[in-house]
């Protein structure tokens, strides 16, 4: 805390309390009262945040339909987050490739690019930046084991050497490594004191009766014993810091959910204490294996994304269950970090947050609109956006340009050269739709109509799709599984089409149930393009 | 006596007995001046370059002969030296080609001498020695103190890998001792790093114990049913007892426990409770947890007068814990305790041994003494990225191994068994009639591969696939003739080979001018060489009978006339096939086999490097072994009955 010493001394109780999820039992009472003077936001440490969603998504539910900068709905899948609306900056047509394995797709969410393998990631060269003398550097956390079969599948990590960084996924033991080292632990340490004193009375008097070569071996415990002696007493007469003592170490977590939120609050917990500036959060694996029981799914999440080649209308549905439940965890986040005041700010102000995952598409692996939002950071994003790019954008421009945010003295990183603009609300080339005509006509049970489909804002409904036309009656696609199959509606999603079929008036909107034809305004096909 | 040393006459120096006896004979019934021979052998030959501070290899020869001199017996203070002296002697690989070389009457001179020196060695056991548990061991104690596991909590997804247990998480891993084995830590002391680590378990555990969900684990220890709330002055003192006399692995005294009841005394509720972790955890971290036989008596601190004995039995305390941590890797359970207790455990020890054996703790025969004997970590090494294959490959060794050490089957079936143990991954090196006997597998939705148990199946030939040698994990891990070689003279001969000279290129894979040249003959290029070939004309010849095996460990496609499988034993005996060289191996060299088997089994059951004075006992158990189609419990029950095993050296005063 170099810039401002006291600042972790003022813990503000209530704001603490709030900090913690409602149905949580987590950790955190008692800790020291509300100081008055805040120092002003700017001059808390920018920490960053990275939290990865493990395969891919699937497109019709979370890509934005059309939209202006300032100007856009939510799509199905980001409603979870609709409460941070003006706190996120969501990015469209990042990543320009056309397919990738789950392992390369991993590597490059935080290192450029797939062959970039002997330089450090994004937070690692931002960590060594800014970790000053935080007691931890950097924190890479996890959910899931290690898939071995492509080890790259776990890793988001990785040090100057392009080799992977452990992760660790039990909170309990990041809790204790964060809070509960007895050395820096004032409660602690006098019980350690005493634990201490009984065993080395016990050593040394073995030691007396041993004979010589054992003698060496309890003298080597011995002189362990008493460096940690010293490690206590130099700990003990150091200036006073939180103590850590008051926090409650989370308990076991009975599901992933429970896992995770710990894991949320910890990290939270952690930035906010100033124990470390920087931290990755993989909530799987990137071809997750979990299977997300506490929601009532049997089946792999990794097996439910390819959400085409294992179609069946509840595996959908399973499917988006569990992205839902992604993008909740996104804003859990977001709403902790908030209730963490910090200076005249809160946590999330002075936290740069990139969510995302490494792949867009989750069946056919397509690495082109990858799901990347940013958050918080204040002093640098312009939130409360969404910033569709002209051209698909390599996902190492977007790093440089995050690495810049920390004042990390880079200009080529992974193959690219020049950092993402627009983040900061600076001029970019936005996306260009070419214009098309849109209308609507019915004629007795016949409906044609021409314009850009999406599909139902209510996930339950994953098989209802609209055509919005301005001015006109919404057309409504209701169709049976063989239509929305054989015409792949969820492929155009987001495109202009032109349907026709038939079906009938209902209320103020014109249902389609029977298609007969479907065209895209701009001749796209599915399985023309790689992915 | 005379029987083994006889027999290790007969076989160190076959080849050159008859040298041996006209030598006799033309000293003419003269003293033999042994030091002499070799001291002017070693002084006219090695001294040259094996001298002072840059001593070669760092075998210094000064040195050696004059701490020599003044043993007892010459080979006492340096046997391993003077054993691979002798043995880089007799082979020819010292002194090199290009030296001076000592004549074949002088080499003959050497090896008498030094068969005759060995001859003469007494057995005696070694000092009760202080060691730290190898970081299994302490896993295994752990657990067993407590009645739980520690483990990492989080959730499990399939097809991933978690190392589950906080201790195997946490510890560093150990390095083998000069024994070969992990367990021996006597090189291997406490680092600062390790002792935070278990001043970190110490507190997790003590701390769980008192959980609501340990309830039945700290009920059990303290005999009675108990929670953290419920826990009175009474009971506390009760659980405290039980609990140090389990973590000290042996009873203590009224005045110990009466101390530490004192410090327990007027407390109750959470004072109570913290007091009591307080003593758990100095107990569990101190020297006499942490490390074996700290708590042994040692007479020399004793006050009486009494003569000093050379040996003696170490106690019956410290007996439970040897047999417990060579058959288990872990504490000795209560009825070793008791027995121990009641001094009834050293008459017992075949029963004890039998009941072990059949404890599902016994599995860590198989894998550790196993893995570690065998080497067979080597393949997580060279087979990556398929984790089920790689589980199939790494568990049909020890799942056999198991079945070999506790079902009572004989040493030799190591080699040649009609049974092994395989899962659909391994099934498909067998074929179909060791396919039809696997139960039926379905995968189930949405899983790519995953681990399969194994599953017991009988072979139609137990020389062809039987046994650990022509395992296809075995032969995967060994992918080519040098290295199957040289894995079969290491780990199933015990012979030892010294490293290979650091200017020697590798094989050269095959470039378009040596395409025409078989594999055979560009190993027989790479031995033409001559520093090469005193070693390669011994591995070669063995790895070369495994040839119609790739390097996947499957069967070669090519029919078996297009393949050269012949070679030959390092004692001249050929083979055409590997069935034939598995023949040779339990039947002509049945001997060098199992005492290899005997030398590995004991260093391991007494945790350290064996001695010179160990030689009359591996001596004497592999004759014993031999002399009756012996089993591996019967192997167990001899080492564990052995001198070094039940007694002890009390320290010089």
């Amino acid at each position: 805390m170099p810039d401002s010493p006291v600042r972790s001394l003022r813990l503000n109780r209530r704001s603490l309390l709030r900090g913690v999820g409602a149905s949580l039992p987590l950790p955190l009472l008692n800790l020291m009262e509300e100081s008055s003077a805040a120092a002003p936001s700017t001059e808390q440490p920018l920490r960053f945040l990275s939290l990865f969603k493990p395969n891919g998504v699937h497109p019709p539910s979370w890509n934005i339909s059309g939209g202006q900068e300032y100007d856009f709905r939510l799509s199905p899948l980001m409603k979870p987050f609709a409460g941070h609306k003006d706190d996120v900056l969501i990015l469209d047509n990042m990543g320009d490739f056309g397919f990738s394995s789950h392992a390369n797709s991993t590597r490059r969410f935080l290192s450029g690019h797939h062959r970039n393998t002997d330089t450090a990631s994004i937070d690692q060269i931002i960590a060594d930046k800014i970790s000053g003398d935080t007691s931890h550097r950097s924190l890479e956390l996890t959910t899931e084991g290690l898939f071995t079969n492509q080890i790259g599948c776990s890793y988001i990590s990785y040090d100057a050497k392009g080799a992977p960084l452990p992760r660790e996924s039990d909170p309990q033991l990041v809790f204790d490594r964060l809070f509960r080292n007895p050395i820096d632990h004032a409660g602690k340490r006098t019980q350690l004191k005493s634990v201490l004193d009984r065993v080395l009375d016990d050593a040394n008097s073995l030691a007396r009766r041993a004979g010589t070569e054992d003698r060496q071996k309890l003298d080597e415990y011995l002189s362990v014993l008493r460096s940690t002696e010293k490690r206590i007493a130099t700990a003990a007469s150091s200036s006073p810091r939180i103590d850590f003592g008051q926090l409650e170490r989370p308990p076991m977590a009975a599901n992933l959910d429970e896992q995770v939120e710990a894991m949320l609050d910890l990290i939270c917990l952690a930035l906010w204490t100033d124990s470390t500036r920087c931290a990755t959060y993989m909530l799987g694996n990137s071809n997750s294996r979990m299977i997300f029981d506490f929601l009532g799914i049997k089946e792999q999440h990794h097996y439910l994304s390819h959400f085409f080649r294992n179609f069946s209308r509840p595996n959908l549905e399973a499917l988006l269950k569990i992205s839902v439940w992604h993008m909740q965890k996104f804003d859990s986040l977001l709403t902790k970090l908030k209730n963490y005041r910090e200076g005249d700010g809160t946590l999330l102000d002075n936290t740069l947050v990139l969510y995302g995952s490494g792949m867009g598409h989750s069946d056919n692996h397509t690495v082109k609109r990858i799901p990347i939002v940013l958050a918080g950071a204040k002093r640098f994003l312009k939130t409360g956006r969404y910033v569709r790019y002209s051209e698909n954008q390599q996902i190492g421009r977007l790093h440089l340009s995050l690495m810049n945010a920390f004042d990390v003295d880079i200009s080529d990183y992974a193959g690219s050269d020049s950092p993402l603009a627009g983040l900061d609300g600076s001029s970019y080339e936005s996306y260009q739709e070419k214009p098309f005509d849109s209308w609507v006509s019915v004629k007795g049970n016949e409906i044609v109509a021409q314009g850009r489909i999406r599909m139902s804002d209510n996930l339950d409904e994953a098989k209802l799709f609209y055509v919005d036309v301005e001015g006109k009656q919404p057309v409504k696609i209701e169709v049976s599984f063989k239509d929305f199959h054989q015409f792949n509606l969820a492929y155009h999603c987001g495109t202009a089409i032109s349907v026709s079929g038939t079906g009938e008036s209902r209320g103020d909107q014109a249902v389609i149930t029977k298609v007969t034809d479907l065209k895209s305004v701009h001749g796209k096909l599915p399985g023309t393009q790689k992915g | 006596m005379t029987r083994w040393s006889f027999s290790l006459v007969r076989r160190r120096i076959k080849p050159i007995l008859i040298a041996f006896f006209s030598l006799i004979a033309s000293l003419n019934a003269q003293e033999l001046q042994p030091s002499t021979i070799a001291q002017t052998l070693l002084t006219s030959y090695c001294i040259d370059c094996h001298s002072g501070p840059d001593a070669e290899a760092r075998v210094d020869i000064e040195t050696l002969l004059s701490t020599s001199v003044s043993a007892s017996n010459p080979l006492e203070s340096n046997y391993s030296t003077w054993k691979t002296i002798a043995q880089l002697i007799q082979d020819g690989v010292m002194p090199p080609a290009d030296a001076d070389v000592p004549s074949e009457e002088e080499k003959n001179e050497f090896a008498v001498w030094f068969a005759t020196e060995l001859e003469k060695v007494v057995s005696k056991p070694g000092p009760i020695q202080v060691r730290r548990l190898a970081k299994h061991e302490y896993r295994n104690t752990l657990r067993s103190l407590f009645g739980f596991d520690l483990e990492v909590n989080i959730q499990e997804a399939e097809q991933t890998v978690i190392e589950k247990s906080l201790v195997l998480k946490l510890l560093p891993t150990d390095p083998p001792g000069k024994s070969g084995f992990t367990n021996d830590t006597h090189a291997n002391g406490l680092s600062s790093y390790s002792w935070d680590q278990y001043m970190y378990l110490s507190d997790v555990s003590t701390r769980e114990l008192f959980e609501p969900q340990r309830s039945n684990a700290l009920s059990e220890l303290a005999g009675e049913e108990v929670t953290a709330d419920s826990l009175t002055p009474a009971t506390a003192k009760k659980l405290i007892r039980n609990f140090i006399v389990k973590a000290r692995r042996r009873d203590l005294l009224d005045e110990e426990l009466s101390t530490i009841h004192s410090r327990l005394e007027n407390k109750k509720g959470t004072a109570l409770l913290s007091a009591i972790q307080l003593e758990m955890q100095a107990e569990i971290l101190s020297p006499r947890f942490l490390f074996r036989s700290t708590l042994h008596s040692q007479p020399s601190d004793a006050s009486s007068g009494q003569a000093k004995e050379p040996e003696l039995f170490v106690d019956e305390f410290e007996l439970a814990e040897r047999l417990s941590y060579f058959l288990w890797a872990d504490m000795p359970d209560i009825e070793l305790m008791s027995l121990a207790r009641s001094g009834q455990l050293r008459v017992q020890l075949e029963t004890q041994i039998a009941r072990m054996l059949r404890s599902p703790k016994a599995k860590s025969l198989a894998n550790d003494f196993g893995v570690q004997w065998l080497g067979l970590d080597e393949i997580n090494l060279q087979v990556a990225n398929n984790p089920p294959q790689l589980d199939a490959l790494r568990t049909q060794p020890t799942d056999f191994l198991h079945y070999l050490f506790t079902e009572e089957r004989p040493l030799s079936e190591l080699l040649s068994s009609n049974v092994t143990f395989v899962n659909p991954h391994t099934a498909k090196y067998y074929g179909r009639i060791v396919s039809k006997q696997l139960p039926k597998y379905r995968k189930q939705k949405g899983i790519e591969i995953e681990n399969v148990v194994n599953s017991r199946v009988e072979l139609s030939s137990e020389l062809q696939r039987g046994g650990i040698l022509t395992m296809p994990g075995i032969l995967a891990m060994n992918r080519t003739a040098i290295l199957r070689g040289t894995w079969l003279l290491e780990r199933i001969m015990g012979h030892h080979l010294p490293e290979p000279p650091p200017n020697v290129p590798a094989i050269p894979p095959a470039s378009p001018n040596t395409a025409e040249l078989t594999f055979r003959q560009r190993f027989e290029q790479h031995r033409s060489q001559e520093t090469c070939a005193v070693c390669h004309d011994k591995i070669d010849p063995l790895g070369f009978a495994f040839e119609n095996f790739d390097d996947k460990g499957k069967l070669r496609k090519q029919s078996k006339t297009s393949l050269d499988t012949s070679g030959q034993l390092p004692g001249g005996e050929r083979f055409r096939t590997a069935e034939e060289l598995k023949r040779i191996l339990i039947t002509t060299e049945k001997e060098t086999v199992i005492k290899n088997i005997v030398e590995k089994t004991l260093a391991y059951a007494l945790c350290r490097e064996l001695t010179v004075h160990d030689v009359p006992t591996v001596n004497r158990i592999t004759a014993e072994m031999l002399a009756t189609e012996a089993t591996w419990e019967d192997l167990f029950v001899a080492i564990a009955d052995s001198l070094p095993f039940q007694k002890y050296c009390p320290p010089a005063t």
